[in-house]
């Protein structure tokens, strides 16, 4: 064992990381202007968090993809916030954008997989999770000499349907009595 | 803070230790979802020691791995399984048709019903909408029959809503007579009298909030005082002043229902409409749960798009169902509608749950695609799926879901 640890590579030495410089926000009193390296910072998180600034501020990118990206916030409403408090939301929706995108990088070729194996199940390569939804859908119907009959006696019965409420609406009922417990509850309410 | 909520002191991922998943910060804790809506509270320190990596004598091994957050022990089968049922790739065809019955002729109603059924899918809902049912009554006794028949021909299980202002109470009596579910339009406002009752007796409610709507805990008294089943609240107005007073009513209201609901028979629209945790679940999505018909025979995306030009797909006279995938407004709702397609959306926790409707997005912000970051509708869905996801620690609210079928578990 010892020697097994011994023979282990070792690790090379790194040379102490180069710490990125802090992003410190130009500020006037109109807008918060941000230079970002687009190699520390991602260029999915910095999208992502311009994006989500979208409800408060009016944002403008500028710069190089492969380089340096400038974001410029400006408040849609000055009296809402102020464009210091827009660079820090920034940066902090920044901070957890790189989070959300590592944890999406990290798991790409899992949701791959799975939309893959998905699809091969809907193709019927796979079996389906269960009988229900392998269930053949109902036929296109096609309607019989009967039910044509049908549908037209319903029509010709609408018909008369008309004819009895236009009836029913020429029988005065000035004491109500007809009326049900609803229209009672409802002329009580108009009192 | 933006929408999707942020850390302040990030924590690391390490490749290999968590599986897809999104986060969202609760309060003190860290909810965790992932793409099939199985979920997770976890403390910060928890969340970092998950992002980090853990093995089976962590224990958060045992809460996470059944629950198919840990990379390690992934079990990609049922995943697949998941995906396959959630997705799109299970879609049917719409289930839910809203007839705008105010307008329509008997002819137009044959031809709407008949296109109604043209479409595939187990069962089909039509719900027939009207403002006075004396106005279009014919119509109304007619498509009810008619649905009905059609439906013992094709085998399939059909569901009728009548939605109306007003109607009588032979009308009330012959739709019930007929299993016809009828829903109330009703405008909320102040707080309720409790002895002032609905135009008309009805299981379903759609209640839109005025601006002075309170005692939210009242009205859902006064709703089941009614004998009403299910509600849905909608907010006075889709901008930010109309989603906070939605989110506020409607924390009121659930609570209640969280209270009383095991005794209660009353049901959130809302709640079952989200948690059912299916695009096509989702109440008025363009195309993949609706299709909206107006008197004039025109087929829209949803009731939400009536009478929005673009968003018409054609006539019932002319239009097959088979040509909806061929027409550019269906590839355009589709697209947007779906939460993968849409910036936020896609890193959201509720991304399993939730979606706007194209239509919602176009009516309020101008574009199918909306601006989630500024989008009351988000803001209302969002705030709602908070209640629910914080409730879940309470065993009422768990017995209260479990009662309505929904497994959050």
């Amino acid at each position: 064992m010892k020697s097994k640890k011994k023979t282990a590579k070792k690790a090379p030495k790194l040379s102490p990381k180069k710490k990125p410089a802090a992003v410190a926000p130009k500020i006037s009193s109109l807008e918060a202007a941000l230079t970002l390296d687009v190699k520390t910072e991602g260029l999915e998180p910095v999208f992502g968090a311009a994006y989500l600034m979208m409800d408060k501020a009016f944002v403008q990118l500028s710069g190089d993809r492969a380089g340096k990206i400038t974001v410029i916030l400006r408040p849609k409403d000055p009296k809402a916030t102020t464009p210091k408090a827009l660079a820090e939301e920034f940066l902090s929706d920044l901070a957890s954008q790189k989070v959300r995108w590592a944890i999406s990088r990290n798991n790409q070729p899992v949701r791959e997989f799975i939309a893959e194996q998905a699809v091969l199940i809907a193709n019927g390569t796979i079996p389906p999770p269960s009988a229900a939804e392998a269930a053949p859908e109902p036929a296109a119907e096609e309607l019989t000499a009967e039910q044509r009959a049908e549908i037209e006696k319903l029509i010709s019965e609408v018909e008369s349907e008309i004819k009895t409420m236009n009836e029913k609406k020429s029988v005065p009922d000035p004491k109500g009595i007809k009326a049900s417990w609803e229209e009672k509850q409802e002329q009580e309410n108009k009192a | 803070m933006s929408k999707l909520t942020s850390f302040e002191k990030p924590p690391k991922a390490r490749p290999g230790a968590a599986a897809p998943h999104q986060f969202r910060l609760l309060g003190k804790k860290v909810l965790i979802t992932d793409e099939h809506g199985r979920w997770a509270l976890l403390t910060i320190p928890e969340y970092r020691r998950f992002l980090a990596g853990i093995g089976p004598e962590d224990p958060l091994w045992p809460v996470l791995q059944p629950r198919g957050f840990l990379a390690g022990a992934y079990d990609f089968d049922a995943a697949a399984r998941r995906q396959f049922e959630r997705s799109l790739l299970s879609w049917k065809g719409p289930g839910s048709h809203a007839l705008l019955l105010d307008g329509m002729d008997l002819d137009g109603a044959r031809r709407t019903v008949e296109f109604v059924f043209s479409c595939p899918g187990p069962q089909l809902t039509l719900e027939l909408v009207f403002d006075d049912a004396d106005a279009v009554w014919p119509v109304v006794w007619f498509v009810a029959q008619y649905a009905r028949r059609k439906g013992e021909w094709s085998r399939r299980p059909v569901f009728l809503i009548a939605r109306a202002r007003s109607m009588s109470p032979d009308q009330a009596d012959f739709l019930r007579s007929h299993g016809v579910t009828r829903c109330v339009d009703l405008a909320l406002d102040g707080k309720p009298d409790m002895a002032k009752a609905p135009a008309f007796r009805a299981q379903r409610a759609r209640a839109r909030l005025g601006p002075g709507a309170a005692e939210p805990a009242a009205w859902a008294r006064w709703f089941e005082a009614w004998g009403f089943e299910s509600v849905r609240l909608l907010p006075s107005s889709l901008d930010e002043k109309g989603a906070e007073a939605f989110a506020r009513f409607h924390s009121g209201f659930f609570g209640w229902l969280i209270e009383h609901g095991e005794g209660a028979g009353l049901r959130d629209e809302w709640v079952l409409g989200l948690l059912g945790g299916r695009l096509w679940n989702l109440p008025g999505m363009d195309i993949l749960e609706q299709l909206a018909y107006d008197g004039a025979g025109r087929v829209y995306t949803s009731e939400e798009a009536a009478a929005d030009a673009e968003l018409a797909l054609g006539s019932v006279s002319t239009l097959r169902y088979q040509d909806l995938p061929r027409l550019p407004a269906t590839g355009a709702v589709i697209a947007a509608s779906h939460p993968d397609d849409q910036p936020l959306c896609s890193q959201c926790a509720y991304r399993p749950f939730c979606a706007v409707p194209p239509s919602v997005n176009k009516k309020h912000q101008g574009g199918l695609w909306g601006q989630t970051p500024s989008s009351a509708a988000c803001s209302i869905q969002m705030g709602i799926m908070d209640r629910i996801l914080e409730s879940l620690n309470d065993e009422k609210c768990l017995n209260l879901l479990n009662k309505w079928s929904v497994d959050m578990v």
